[in-house]
């Protein structure tokens, strides 16, 4: 009996045994079937994230024909997400045509991108326009003399700045030995220009196009540095306005644009401010055209009266009559008594496009350049650390990280994007 | 007593060892067989994800190549795009031809609301196995960009459609021969084949055709090389000699 028993004992650890050999083949050949195929899966998803993130970075913008790779870079040279590309192509959003690519390509709520923006400080492009009036001759003198080796102190301390000036026209002689135009005053340098406005104005006919009863078309007069500073941000500087650039209009001038005198009778004073049809006119198309390529304007006056009464104009020799030689000081009553309307067209300018307005101390002010000076070492815009783009990285998702190369321009450096994709 | 016990569990203990070892065999033979199909399952994603890498990065195929010879991964010439839709409209091109399977590949423009902008661009062959002879279909994507000119690279994704049959394992052997016989690689080799259905050949058109059991549904191939071939008109098991001369494949 003891023996039957020990018999039907091991058959029973026999049964049991080959039972469990079916059920581990079962369970082993499933487990590395699954886990194969999910190797699989997770390959295929892995190479179409990669696909994804190279693809999208050679994708080009409508506007400006840049690929998303120079437009990042671009962002991570000036800090900005926003990349500012001048007159006609205007304000690009990187992170906007991020969005809307990865979300294509990926679906909303599933990617996320980071790019860290290094600390670099951009080159600084300025286009200045100057009244061609006579009370402006000691500016021609002082910015001929000491503006290349003020813009040359930036370049040694690593602020890549360069400047064109834009005289309007004139052409008076003055008493100093200038005479208030471009040539053969100014040392032309890769840095530095001096252009006369009117060689540009056919680049602008659309911004100085006026309607109704006023004056036709083109630069009127040798103050109207409203349309002036348009046609400068239209046109641009001599080497063109670039999108890697911190970009700066300066105009100078202690008059109205298009000059103070009423209904343009030097006779009658200064007006009451609703009068200076023309001369708004000026003003609003040099803000517009400054709002539009998000410049900002700094616009410089000089002080044209002696007395606090704002009666006495500053009597100093200006113009220089030829051949006599004689000295004349052209500062008439209009121009003194319409300081303060200057100032708040000035103000208004500079408050309208986000610049700063500048008095200087009196006529023939020396502080000029240091006013420049000022503008230039202002501008230094609020860096943003990185770029962020998409959704919030879920912690408790399976994530994959694509990490791209991006060149940022000039520098000579790179960075990275660090593209996040879950399901 | 005890004598005659232990005769009949005996021969009960023998029979149902029997039995395990038998459904020992069984378990370990499903297995494999299943283990088989797996395989083949992972052969099927395994080789789509392959297409559309080899599709989307070799300048064989659509990759958009510079003058310098800088090859963009995963950037589509729009060019190579219109030349494939034109010249493989019904046959896989031979960059990324695989010869165990047939597919076709469809490549759309994607705009800024997310949904396809009308521009589409389709090859590979049309038609595919049916029916019993069908053993695995599988469609995956994958993004890309659509070079249009330098300065306008828009987002797409490349679509492709995989499928594991008897026509396209037929189709695809005869193909592999033919090409390897246009290099004077081989000229004679042999295979075998189970069908579920009849085999015909077009020769006008150059196309192989399966038609399935229990359907009169045929679906076709495009060829490589012309075949002198009159076909399989019983499905099971056949075992196929090929041998290249002149650009002909001869099946028999």
């Amino acid at each position: 009996m003891k023996g039957q028993i020990f018999e039907i004992f091991g058959f029973l650890i026999l049964a049991v045994a080959v039972i469990g050999i079916i059920v581990l083949i079962r369970y082993f050949l499933v487990g590395s079937y699954s886990k194969t195929i999910m190797t699989m899966a997770e390959r295929h998803v892995y190479e179409e994230v990669h696909a994804g993130v190279n693809s999208i970075f050679f994708m080009t913008e409508e506007k400006s024909g840049r690929s998303l790779m120079e437009l990042v870079g671009i962002a991570a040279y000036t800090g900005n997400d926003t990349v500012n590309f001048g007159p006609g192509i205007g304000d690009i959003n990187v992170v906007k045509e991020l969005e809307w690519r990865m979300n294509a390509l990926y679906g909303k709520g599933h990617w996320h991108v980071t790019v860290p923006y290094p600390d670099i400080t951009p080159d600084v492009q300025i286009v200045m326009v100057l009244d061609a009036s006579a009370s402006m001759c000691y500016a021609v003198k002082e910015i001929s003399e000491r503006m290349p080796a003020l813009i040359e102190n930036f370049i040694a301390s690593g602020k890549k700045v360069s400047a064109t000036l834009y005289i309007l026209p004139g052409g008076a002689d003055c008493c100093n030995g200038y005479k208030l135009q471009c040539s053969n005053q100014f040392p032309e340098k890769s840095y530095f220009h001096c252009r006369q406005i009117e060689e540009i104005e056919s680049k602008c006919i659309t911004k100085l196009a006026r309607g109704g009863n006023q004056l036709g078309g083109g630069i009127q007069t040798d103050e109207d540095y409203g349309h002036g500073i348009a046609c400068a941000i239209e046109a641009g500087p001599v080497e063109e306005w670039s999108p890697l650039t911190i970009k700066l209009g300066i105009v100078i001038s202690d008059e109205l644009p298009e000059g103070s005198e009423c209904f343009m009778n030097a006779n009658l004073g200064c007006c009451p401010g609703q009068d200076y049809v023309e001369q708004r006119s000026s003003l609003e198309a040099g803000i517009k055209a400054a709002k539009e390529s998000k410049i900002p304007i700094f616009p410089i006056q000089q002080i044209d009266f002696t007395d606090s009464s704002r009666t006495q104009c500053a009597t100093i020799c200006q113009r220089c009559d030829s051949p006599t030689g004689v000295c004349n000081s052209d500062l008439t009553s209009p121009q003194c008594q319409c300081t303060d309307l200057v100032t708040q067209y000035h103000q208004e300018m500079a408050s309208s496009t986000g610049g700063k307005a500048f008095t200087l101390d009196s006529v023939s002010s020396t502080d000029i350049i240091d006013k420049i000076n000022q503008i230039i070492s202002g501008a230094n815009p609020v860096r943003k650390p990185n770029l962020e783009a998409g959704s919030t990285v879920p912690s408790l998702k399976n994530t994959r990280v694509v990490e791209v190369l991006i060149p940022v321009p000039v520098s000579g450096i790179y960075t990275k994007a660090y593209v996040t994709q879950w399901a | 007593m005890k004598g005659q016990l232990s005769y009949i569990i005996k021969p009960i203990t023998l029979v149902m060892i029997i039995v395990l070892l038998f459904l020992l065999y069984q378990s370990i033979s499903e297995t494999s067989a299943k283990e088989k199909e797996a395989q083949k399952n992972l052969n099927v994603v395994a080789s789509t994800t392959d297409v559309l890498l080899i599709l989307s990065n070799s300048y064989d195929c659509l990759a958009y190549r510079t003058n310098t010879e800088s090859i963009y991964s995963n950037v589509l010439d729009l060019a190579k795009l219109e030349e494939f839709s034109k010249n493989y409209a019904n046959i896989e091109p031979e960059c990324a031809r695989s010869y165990e399977f047939g597919w076709r590949a469809n490549v759309y423009e994607i705009g800024k609301n997310s949904l396809p902008t009308g521009a589409n661009w389709s090859f590979g062959t049309k038609e595919f196995s049916t029916g019993a002879a069908l053993k695995d279909s599988i469609t995956l994507s994958m993004p890309v960009a659509i070079r249009r000119s330098e300065k306008a690279i828009t987002p797409g994704k490349m679509e492709i459609k995989l499928v594991d049959g008897e026509l396209e394992k037929i189709a695809g052997y005869i193909d592999w021969s033919c090409e390897l016989g246009k290099r004077n690689r081989m000229t004679t080799s042999s295979f075998s084949v189970y069908i579920h259905g009849i085999i015909s050949y077009d020769a006008p058109s150059n196309n192989l055709c399966l038609t399935p059991s229990g359907s009169n549904k045929k679906s076709c191939r495009q060829m490589v090389c012309q075949l002198d071939f009159a076909g399989l008109n019983s499905p099971g098991e056949h075992m196929l000699s090929l041998s290249y001369s002149n650009g002909r494949v001869a099946i028999a």
